[in-house]
């Protein structure tokens, strides 16, 4: 039995703690930018690169994957080294894992801005980087599993449960939702289609949510909490109970993004039902959090780090309980597509994983550095300003998603849609969102302020690069000296292979039952006789349709309520949507759904429209298109495209990819002449010409051919 | 299904009674500093 001596790495802790600094506030500006371009079209900046549909993906991942998944990595890489007594397994993966994770996210700052996206929500990302954040999860992986395996603390810590959970099933996630066949370096198609892809991308989604924007920060949350507290977790038996529960039942409750679409009602019922119970462990931790400190609370009013911790788990409860009862289908209905929904992402986000991080650094910084914070006024100072960003985010969201909501659906007593133009219904929550930017500037102040007070601190001292410890060796044989040693669970904790497995196991249920029967059986995507593909024109019309990121504010789908099919026509069929590949359906209405939007206007209205929206819709704040004028199309891709489709399942007939030009054509130089005849001169080469045939094409299929018939 | 829950109780009460419960929290609390210039250098090592 040794005492062995051996250092912890803070370097690498310091470094991904910087870089969170640095993505927070250029991804939070970036979000800030987008709020305004909400009120003020001109902050579009009249230029194709930061559009709101260009730019809010890069907001999203930018704060995701850079600023949550620095912290993450930060929190994890100290945490992880003193909770197993031992340094990382491996110094050069530590570095290859930090800049290869901080070059992934340059990638995604110089493509998705220009235009290269799969659009799928928050794996917009195109498939070359998909590799690299597969290579670097991997890295990340194996540098976890080798501190775990050379450790010095036997058991493993519910901290450490969290992060191996993580671990597996963001790894099972991206795989799952990067099965793309490139076409292009940069441009490829999702292999599933339409409600099958729906289904991937919202198991992806919400599970994005559960296992990178929680369980991490349920994991740094039972580490960092007893830490700056000095009490221990509240109930050991409520973590293991709530641990289990948490991973299982969350994969299921994707289904909630689809409700009232047409995924086969059995898998939004499953959806619901599951999202419901989620309630009862997500609680469970926010619980087991607050009761940790029991006896401790005056300790939260003079320390700042507190106060950051108590609010987050007070947001995650309130996100975690507001999360379920909008999967209910009658609150659905009304939230859906509207600002409530932003509103919810963002209290969980600013509230819970923020403010979190943001305690977390106040706390592991001057420790590092061996020093004391800077300024606690300043920290103070902080905490007020960013939980005021929060409310004025917040509320202002909540009232204006209300008000769309119902304005949406309200009918006359004569029984006609009281606003029928849906752009009163925009312009009815512009105040909203300018109170909303104000909330933004008070969060991103906040931040700011933080990253000056510990740029502050870190230059005010010198870092413990390698900060030294001790402890005893493990014995190669554990003696088990208590009847606590063998409980199972306390078993379980020192097998961390088979704790792995188990965890993956787990999650693996719940997506294989949602998923399996929607690719399998056939009658839970009836098809349509009269449903064809897309022509090739249409088809390079829809691929800028995802570069411009339309789906950012337009959805298409449909939903089975008499407030839309009045609105919009027909409800949206599931056999409609077979050779989408990727899906459109969106997921928020900033602009009106386009699902029925063929043939509802001439092309002349939409070349106007897209070449500057409020000449059609006075006051509207879509940004215009031009360059959609004066760029060419580029038809060089369209054989390859065809060919895409072809292999992916779409019935495009043999050797189509030779003629496919030629068709093409012909439709563009229809299209051209019909503009010409509305006084509107553009040639047919140029990209907005192809626009419009997608457009046009939308939703026409049913119409077609009234008698549906269903084929299986 | 009632009498599985029914079961599923029973045994974890009966269950729970050797359980240590305390250790893995307080576990983490304690972190001994190790300062470079003094007498805690002289542990037994090898």
């Amino acid at each position: 039995m040794q005492l062995e001596k051996f250092t912890y790495d803070n370097k690498i802790v310091r470094n991904f703690g910087i870089a969170t600094l640095v993505w927070g506030i250029i991804g939070m500006t970036v979000g800030l930018l987008a709020a305004m371009q909400l009120f003020k079209p001109a902050m579009n900046l009249g230029n194709q690169y930061t559009t709101f549909g260009r730019i809010r993906p890069l907001h999203t991942n930018a704060v995701i994957f850079a600023f949550v998944g620095n912290a993450i990595f930060m929190g994890v890489y100290y945490s992880l080294q003193r909770l197993l007594k031992a340094r990382m397994f491996s110094d050069i993966l530590s570095k290859i894992h930090f800049w290869g994770w901080q070059l992934i996210i340059v990638s995604a700052v110089i493509t998705l801005p220009l235009g290269f996206t799969t659009s799928h929500e928050y794996a917009e990302l195109e498939w070359p980087i998909d590799i690299a954040i597969t290579i670097i999860w991997v890295v990340f992986g194996v540098n976890m599993f080798g501190t775990i395996f050379k450790r010095r603390e036997r058991h493993l810590y519910v901290a450490i449960w969290f992060y191996i959970a993580t671990f597996v099933t963001i790894a099972v996630l991206h795989i799952v939702n990067s099965f793309e066949l490139p076409i292009s370096f940069m441009k490829s198609y999702y292999v599933y289609a339409g409600v099958q892809d729906a289904l991937v991308q919202w198991w992806y989604g919400h599970n994005a949510v559960a296992f990178f924007l929680t369980t991490p920060y349920l994991g740094m949350m039972y580490y960092f909490l007893p830490k700056m507290a000095g009490r221990p977790v509240y109930s050991y038996k409520l973590s293991i109970l709530h641990f289990w529960s948490l991973i299982f039942i969350y994969i299921w409750a994707g289904p909630h993004h689809l409700l009232y679409t047409s995924l086969p009602g059995w898998a939004q019922s499953l959806g619901v039902a599951f999202s419901i119970m989620l309630i009862a462990p997500s609680w469970g931790g926010m619980i087991n959090g607050l009761l940790t400190l029991r006896g401790a609370w005056d300790k939260v009013r003079d320390d700042v780090t507190l106060k950051f911790m108590v609010v987050a788990l007070t947001a995650y409860g309130m996100a975690t309980f507001e999360g379920p009862l909008l999967s209910l289908k009658q609150i659905n209905g009304v939230a859906h597509f509207t600002d409530w929904i932003v509103a919810h992402v963002h209290v969980g986000a600013l509230g819970w994983n923020g403010f979190l991080t943001f305690g977390v650094m106040y706390w592991l910084i001057p420790r590092i550095y061996k020093t004391q914070l800077y300024s606690k006024k300043l920290a103070g100072f902080h905490f007020w300003v960013g939980t005021l960003g929060i409310l004025f985010y917040a509320v202002p969201m909540y009232w204006a998603g209300f008000t769309q909501g119902l304005m949406w659906k309200e009918f006359t007593p004569e029984g006609l849609l009281k606003y029928p133009n849906f752009l009163a219904t925009t312009l009815q929550i512009i105040p909203m969102h300018v109170l909303r930017s104000i909330g933004g500037v008070f969060y991103l102040t906040g931040v700011i302020v933080m990253t000056y007070n510990l740029a502050k601190t870190m230059l005010g001292s010198k870092l413990v690069a390698n900060e030294p410890a001790e402890a005893m060796a493990l014995e190669k044989v554990i003696m088990e000296r208590s009847p606590a040693d063998k409980a199972w669970h306390r078993v379980l904790e020192r097998k961390p292979m088979k704790f792995m497995v188990l965890s993956l196991i787990i999650i693996l249920i719940g997506g294989m039952v949602e998923m399996m029967p929607t690719f399998t059986i056939q009658s839970n995507v009836p098809t349509i006789a009269s449903v064809k593909p897309y022509s090739a024109l249409e088809l390079q019309g829809r691929d800028l349709y995802i570069r411009e990121g339309c789906v950012n504010c337009h959805s298409q789908t449909v939903r089975p309520f008499r407030s839309e099919t009045e609105r919009y026509g027909e409800y949206s069929k599931a056999g409609e949507f077979v050779y989408d590949h990727p899906f459109l359906w969106g997921s928020k209405r900033t602009g009106p759904d386009l699902h029925r939007i063929g043939g509802k206007y001439s092309d002349a209205w939409h070349f106007n429209h897209l070449l500057d929206p409020t000449s059609m819709s006075p006051g509207s704040i879509m940004p215009p298109y031009p360059w959609l004028t004066e760029q060419k199309l580029d038809i060089s891709t369209t054989p390859g495209k065809i060919r895409a489709m072809q292999s992916l399942g779409v019935p495009y007939p043999e050797d189509y990819d030779t003629k496919a030009n030629g068709d093409l054509k012909m439709q563009a130089d229809k299209i051209a002449l019909d503009l010409s005849q509305n006084n509107i001169k553009v040639k047919s080469d140029r990209e907005i010409v192809a626009i419009i045939a997608y457009l046009q094409r939308l939703g026409t299929d049913i119409k077609a051919n009234k008698e549906i018939i269903p084929s299986n | 299904m009632a009498l599985i829950f029914l079961a599923a109780f029973f045994w974890a009460a009966k269950n729970g009674q050797h359980d240590d419960v305390y250790t893995p929290g307080v576990r983490i609390l304690f972190d001994d500093e190790v300062e470079n210039e003094n007498s805690e250098e002289n542990h037994i090592s090898s």
